[in-house]
């Protein structure tokens, strides 16, 4: 942690070299004058923004769809082992569901991570599980088709 | 030991010294009475837009209103 803070010293002391000026005085003087945007503006433009729902509610939708996730999710394993303990047939159908939707997942983390080792993490999964969710779908349609592999 | 940090506020406090209902403090910000309520009662931790947005509305510094 010394370490980190004495290179951002050493970072702001050099960025104060090059440009003569020292940004924190700099973020002061803009502090001085105040926003930017007139409160008005700032308040006028917050409630055309939160017409949809606020950040708490967008909030909430987001664990509820994640929760609906980890549910569709359980479901579909609960179920296929379901099929495969009682001897039922079995039906790729919920892998398809199941592989889908972790594959979505980890492109999505693939995406947005920007952590190097853990996004390689998420690239290789996503390439993957995408490459089981790809294989399940065209099982499931040619088996539709009528064609047996 | 629960060490979290967790941001407190004052935004009961000042609400009511410039005489706001939650619901017109949420009209003003565009938020959910319920959003103002969760806040106020720490149950939500605002983004530093919305605390910034709720400081432009009560003209008040960010560290008027917000603390650790």
């Amino acid at each position: 942690m010394k370490d980190k803070s004495a290179s951002m010293e050493q970072a702001a002391e050099n960025a104060v070299a090059k440009t003569g000026e020292n940004p924190a005085e700099n973020a002061m003087d803009g502090a001085e004058d105040g926003s930017m945007l007139s409160r008005d503006e700032i308040l006028a433009r917050a409630q055309r923004e939160n017409q949809n729902g606020d950040e708490r509610q967008r909030s909430q939708m987001q664990w509820a769809n994640y929760a609906g996730f980890i549910a569709m999710e359980f479901a579909c394993i609960v179920i296929m082992f379901t099929q495969i303990f009682t001897g039922n047939e079995f039906t790729p159908e919920f892998f398809c569901i199941m592989f889908t939707g972790v594959a979505a997942q980890n492109i999505v983390q693939a995406c947005v991570n920007k952590n190097r080792k853990t996004r390689t993490l998420f690239i290789v999964c996503a390439a993957l599980i995408t490459a089981g969710a790809v294989a399940y779908w065209v099982f499931w349609i040619l088996g539709l088709c009528g064609i047996q592999l | 030991m629960d060490d979290k940090l967790i941001l407190h506020n004052r935004l009961k406090e000042i609400r009511a010294e410039k005489g706001l209902s939650q619901g017109e403090l949420a009209g003003m910000v565009g938020v959910s009475r319920n959003t103002i309520t969760s806040i106020e009662t720490g149950k939500y931790c605002p983004t530093a837009k919305l605390a910034l947005i709720l400081c432009a509305a009560l003209d008040k510094k960010f560290e008027e209103i917000f603390y650790f």
